[in-house]
């Protein structure tokens, strides 16, 4: 992005070679805020919006769910809704399509993924919602889920919140998840590549400090957005190979993740490994 | 560059570098307060001992970086006596480094006992930095406060008992939809952009109800980071003169007379 402000003025940095892979992000509306403007946009114009976005940050790549599975029942629906919106820009997005792994036809649903979406490793990956959805990650319908995307080689990502927990609309007000209970399920399951989406700082860390060395978990930086030098300190924690830059958009701004990696002061390699390296390993893409 | 109006330093002091120099990264001059004892951390009800000694390590710290911070004096306002004289000898016996009065939450703000507090700062000029936070809990937005903690709804009365003080809404009452609706008429209240997170749509309902001319630029780091805190406000296309007023013109303003001519000159 090239900005010819007033030299007082802060500026967003320059893209970087190589740009961004954000790791997680969403199309949709939300229940109680606008986020896509007002009125809100149809859901075609919603994905030329973004991609104008996306160019102008250069975020050349972006994993992205529906938001609106996150509040649907059934979530198949906006499964269906997603794949028809983003098979067409398959440069720009990958999707993440979202499972209610207690919800009777979980089963189906991933199957819908899998034989009318096109899931398959390399070419998307499941979402999951579990303070959402409601359901602990110890409930055994949870690992009969598990199994069988395990057997499709498809990663999972593990959302622990979406927005701060404080601000919750009143009616629906969602805990964030545990990191004891994230830890005890990635371990569960080892062979599954798990992405942990919306951690805080707190919650990065101490995933990352806990996990073993040959875990595939991979921790998404949208919601570490302090205190001063997290990303170096998550870096010392759980290594600069475990994170991925991810935005959260629309509910964040992509703005802080992009400044906050630049603050990093991070080596050449570690950066690049941050901004879309790693994210090529966490989601089994031959490129990014 | 920026005026951040709202930070503090981290509780542990071997990271006090690391906090300066991620201000300094950004160009940024900041007004701190120390909520936290030499034994204790930040207490919700503090007692006279606790908050004297957190001025005086903000006193150290300050005096230290004279270029860079500012101190807020921190009091318990249900401690009137003891208040107005650490006020008196803060504010007025150590200008230099003492600009403005930081309450958090020990009372609700709207009580009458911050009334002989807020006299003596419209009398000698002094804003003040007021904590505001709408935590969502079981009964609704701000059912999830601390007994003492002040929703936006308490500083709007507050401001309205008290015209000639200006006042600062820390972290723009939390939940910033319900502090913009607060304070859109609260034409001495100026809203600080500092702590959450940088979520979407947050400068874009700041403008429509506030406006440019009362919105501050803040972080709450050591805790937050700078560029988070900053996204809030470069996630919005805004013209270069509202810029600079929110990022550092407004906060000249708020701090009033008081600011030492040295900042004035820097931020000119």
């Amino acid at each position: 992005m090239t900005d010819d402000r007033p030299s007082r003025l802060p500026r967003l940095p320059d893209p970087p070679a190589g740009g961004y892979f954000d790791a997680s992000s969403t199309l949709g509306e939300w229940p109680s805020r606008r986020l896509n403007g007002s009125p809100p946009p149809s859901p075609t114009e919603l994905v030329a919006r973004r991609i104008v976005h996306m160019d102008r940050l250069g975020i050349r790549r972006a994993a992205v769910s529906s938001l609106d599975a996150v509040w649907l029942k059934d979530s198949s629906v906006a499964n269906a809704e997603l794949h028809a919106l983003v098979r067409g820009h398959t440069d720009r997005f990958l999707p993440l399509y979202t499972l209610n792994p207690i919800f009777p036809s979980a089963a189906d649903h991933l199957k819908r993924c899998t034989d009318e979406h096109g899931l398959a490793a390399g070419h998307g990956a499941i979402r999951l919602y579990p303070g959402y959805h409601v359901y602990a990650l110890d409930d055994p319908r949870v690992d009969a889920c598990l199994e069988r995307i395990a057997s499709i080689g498809v990663p999972v990502m593990l959302t622990m919140q979406l927005e701060d927990a404080r601000l919750h609309q009143p009616a629906m007000r969602v805990p964030d998840l545990l990191v004891p209970d994230v830890l005890a399920l990635c371990a569960r399951w080892p062979a599954i590549r798990w992405i942990v989406s919306g951690a805080r700082f707190a919650e990065a860390q101490g995933i990352g400090r806990q996990l073993p060395p040959d875990a595939q978990v991979w921790i998404e930086l949208s919601r570490v957005q302090g205190p001063v030098d997290a990303i170096p300190t998550l870096c010392r924690a759980a290594g600069a190979q475990r994170l991925l830059f991810g935005t959260n958009t629309p509910l964040h701004l992509p703005e802080a993740a992009i400044l906050e990696l630049a603050d990093a002061r991070l080596s050449p390699e570690d950066d690049a490994a941050i901004r879309y390296q790693n994210a090529a390993r966490a989601l089994a893409l031959t490129h990014t | 560059m920026l005026f951040d109006v709202h930070t503090h330093p981290p509780r542990d002091k071997s990271l006090t570098g690391v906090w300066l120099d991620g201000l300094s990264r950004f160009d940024a001059r900041a007004l701190t307060s120390e909520l936290a004892s030499r034994t204790a951390g930040w207490e919700l009800v503090p007692s006279v001992d606790h908050w004297r000694e957190a001025n005086e390590i903000c006193a150290e710290i300050v005096r230290a970086h004279p270029d860079q911070l500012l101190g807020y004096v921190y009091v318990n306002p249900a401690h009137t006596a003891e208040a107005l004289a650490e006020m008196e000898r803060r504010l007025l016996g150590e200008p230099e480094v003492f600009v403005g009065l930081k309450l958090w939450q020990a009372v609700r703000c709207s009580d009458a006992r911050l009334d002989p507090l807020m006299e003596f700062c419209a009398a000698h000029d002094v804003p003040v930095l007021q904590h505001t936070f709408a935590n969502v809990g079981p009964t609704g937005a701000g059912s999830g406060n601390a007994p003492g903690e002040s929703m936006p709804e308490d500083l709007r009365a507050l401001a309205a008992r008290h015209p000639r003080v200006r006042f600062i809404a820390a972290h723009f009452g939390g939940d910033w939809e319900w502090g913009a609706a607060s304070y859109a008429h609260a034409d001495n209240v100026w809203v600080d952009v500092s702590g959450g997170e940088a979520l979407g749509g947050y400068m874009a309902t700041a403008l429509r109800y506030v406006g440019a001319g009362r919105i501050l630029f803040a972080t709450d780091s050591y805790g937050r980071s700078v560029p988070s805190q900053l996204a809030k406000v470069m996630g919005e296309p805004l013209p270069d003169a509202d810029l600079e007023r929110i990022l550092w013109r407004n906060a000249v303003d708020a701090a009033g007379p008081r600011l030492p001519a040295a900042w004035r000159t820097h931020f000119s």
